[in-house]
């Protein structure tokens, strides 16, 4: 997998992620994932829109960078996943806790009532 | 007359055989002309109870030896499983439940729901040496693409997983 970082309108940080976020991908951007996202008070979207494919382990690190970011008093969204990433994301939940957007405006509304 | 399709792949219950796996489910699905939702659904099972196996089914450190079979009936695919690992019915597996807030949420042990959900039904059996789990994917006829026949998902013959 990769990551790429962006800095987005008002002060968002944009994560792009893309690639395959079984076991093997994860394990390639989970150490840097954390330090963006868990080091600092920030709002974060992460841009799923080139993860082809996501499985449980992908959702570990997401849901628990998201639960580290609310402790700092920011939050995250999730940005535009493809129709299987985000059948899987619905299927465990995730949707309830973590809001998933498709558009930058929604994703604005979403960090202003975390 | 329709011959039955049919793949198997052996692999070591390595995490850097994954790849090989991808590849196997790659050409089993052009074999079997399977549509990628039905691809997605497969892949995503397998990889969560290899990645398990992989993980929890060899805790005195050996490296098992996993067997996939992969056949195609006329409206569905069985994926078959088998490994030399400790037991394991992923069918009897409680599942936390779904979260009701982030600050609640468990991080992980999401993993078996998933199989459960994407998986029309699953079938353990405990073997001497291992384990032995049969998932049945309803899939559209070759070639064909309704979309009713992947809307109609329901439980099958084998003991339904959910």
């Amino acid at each position: 997998m990769e990551l790429a970082v962006q800095d987005l309108d008002s002060g968002v940080l944009g994560i792009n992620l893309s690639g395959r976020m079984d076991i093997i991908g994860t394990q390639q951007i989970d150490l840097k994932f954390t330090m963006l996202v868990s080091t600092r008070k920030a709002q974060i979207l992460v841009d799923l829109s080139n993860v082809t494919f996501i499985a449980s382990i992908g959702i570990r690190t997401l849901v628990s960078n998201a639960k580290a970011q609310r402790l700092r008093g920011g939050s995250m969204v999730l940005y535009k996943p493809n129709n299987q990433v985000e059948e899987v994301l619905r299927a465990t939940g995730i949707d309830t806790i973590i809001p998933i957007v498709h558009d930058f405006d929604a994703a604005r509304g979403a960090f202003a009532s975390p | 007359m329709a011959t039955e399709m049919s793949s198997q792949i052996v692999m070591q219950a390595k995490l850097e055989q994954l790849p090989k796996l991808e590849r196997w489910l790659e050409a089993l699905a052009v074999e079997f002309l399977l549509p990628a939702s039905v691809v997605h659904r497969i892949d995503l099972c397998l990889t969560e109870l290899v990645t398990n196996l992989i993980g929890y089914g060899y805790p005195d450190g050996t490296v098992g030896t996993v067997r996939i079979h992969g056949w195609r009936q006329a409206e569905q695919v069985l994926i078959r499983i088998e490994d030399d690992g400790v037991p394991f019915d992923p069918t009897a597996y409680v599942s936390p439940g779904l979260p009701s807030s982030l600050a609640e949420a468990a991080v992980g042990g999401r993993g078996i729901r998933l199989v459960r959900h994407f998986a029309d039904a699953l079938h353990h059996v405990r073997r001497v040496e291992g384990n032995e789990l049969t998932l049945v994917f309803r899939s559209p006829g070759a070639g064909a693409h309704s979309p009713a026949a992947t809307a109609a998902r329901e439980p099958v013959s084998l003991d339904s997983a959910r």
